[in-house]
């Protein structure tokens, strides 16, 4: 496996945005009115629980990350898009949705491609909430 | 991150300072070609440490008795500049020994100073029954960061009192094995530290400078320079005087070397 494939742990994602937006530790930190030396230990990660989804928000926003940029450290915290959590929640009470969503990771990516192109379509007449493409 | 054309060799006691000054000259300009700082100083070094994408840590980093460490580097995953928490105080009240303190990191970093063999093996000790603390360098603030001579004089001594006590004291010899094994050996502290300052006064800019007329044949002038650089006035002087511009006479006053090869700086 090379190590592009390996899974980065959340200060190791958030690390790796940064850099890529050109934003120090301290601006970062500053920007979110958080101590600099609690951001850096946050990128290494030191701390034995997660990052709230506040938090996680908040970064992302002090570093105009992308809707992706802000998946992928949601993913990197353990934590999922708030639109997925919600169909969920959604799917706990709906047995056919629970087992939709249990289905769909066996699918490979081109029937999820074309089953993405069929929901949309199914979409397109109805208003709907904010919904992203991952 | 950063890319530089310029050889590193294997790190040695017998990398010159002038090496150290090319080597730290080259990381200056590429810095300066990421268009971080067009002018190559005064470097932030927080931005400098990203873009080598070494990681910075704030942490609470023990000291040992009477030793103080403000930082260390280590080069596990990728590399790792740990500042200690416990003089934050000092790094906020004075941004120029944060800074330098950094450059100092960096330096072990670029000079590859952690695959020195006195890193990978144990060298010869009479302590060798101790455990070994899992060795780290660190940057030890004894010799120039605003201590006097005689606070480094006492801890040297200090070294020399417990070494004696050590034949006989099983806590004394403890002590002594973690001051050894925690602190760089001298030359490396050294060669970060002139690679620290050479960075922060980048040679072609400081001779630039002295080529339009700038005077650094009088302390008021180097503190200037010092200014204008965003560095001490006591780090410039030693700028200037590891690169052979000035010395400082008997009467306490700096003094321009006039040489032959001085001029050849300038060319």
């Amino acid at each position: 496996m090379t190590r592009q494939n390996e899974k980065l742990s959340f200060g190791q994602t958030l690390q790796k945005i940064r850099r890529a937006k050109e934003k120090t530790q301290r601006e970062v930190a500053r920007a979110i009115e958080m101590d600099f030396s609690y951001f850096s230990r946050l990128e290494n990660d030191r701390f034995d629980s997660r990052p709230t989804r506040e938090t996680i928000d908040k970064i992302a926003t002090a570093m105009a990350c992308t809707a992706e940029e802000r998946n992928e450290l949601l993913a990197a915290a353990g934590r999922i898009d708030e639109d997925v959590e919600k169909a969920a929640k959604q799917a706990a009470e709906n047995p056919k949705l629970a087992d939709l969503f249990r289905s769909l990771p066996q699918l490979s990516n081109e029937k999820l491609e074309e089953l993405w192109k069929q929901v949309q379509s199914e979409l397109e007449d109805k208003p709907r909430p904010k919904q992203r493409r991952r | 991150m950063l890319l530089v054309e310029i050889e590193i060799s294997d790190p040695s006691k017998y990398v010159s300072d002038a090496k150290v000054d090319e080597i730290a000259l080259a990381y200056n300009q590429a810095y300066r070609e990421r268009g971080q700082n067009k002018a190559g100083f005064p470097v932030d070094m927080e931005r400098f440490v990203d873009l080598l994408e070494v990681s910075m840590l704030w942490e609470e980093i023990e000291e040992p008795y009477e030793a103080v460490f403000l930082a260390s580097y280590t080069p596990d995953n990728g590399g790792l500049i740990t500042i200690n928490e416990r003089h934050r105080r000092l790094f906020e009240e004075r941004p120029d020994v944060y800074s330098s303190c950094l450059g100092h990191e960096v330096g072990h970093r670029v000079l590859r100073h952690h695959e020195h063999s006195a890193f990978s093996s144990e060298p010869p000790s009479l302590f060798s029954e101790l455990a070994v603390v899992q060795r780290v360098f660190h940057k030890s603030s004894w010799s120039q960061y605003g201590l006097t001579k005689e606070e480094v004089m006492k801890r040297k001594l200090m070294e020399q009192e417990i070494a004696k006590k050590a034949i006989v004291s099983e806590q004394a010899r403890q002590i002594l094995a973690q001051l050894h094994n925690r602190f760089e050996p001298e030359w490396m502290f050294w060669q970060a530290e002139h690679f620290s300052l050479c960075l922060q006064v980048p040679k072609d800019r400081l001779l630039e400078l002295l080529e339009d007329g700038w005077d650094y044949a009088s302390w008021r002038g180097i503190y200037r320079l010092g200014e204008h650089f965003v560095v001490s006035g006591s780090m410039m002087r030693r700028r200037l005087t590891k690169l052979k511009l000035i010395k400082v006479g008997d009467d306490g006053q700096p003094h321009a070397i006039q040489q032959t090869s001085q001029e050849n700086l300038f060319n």
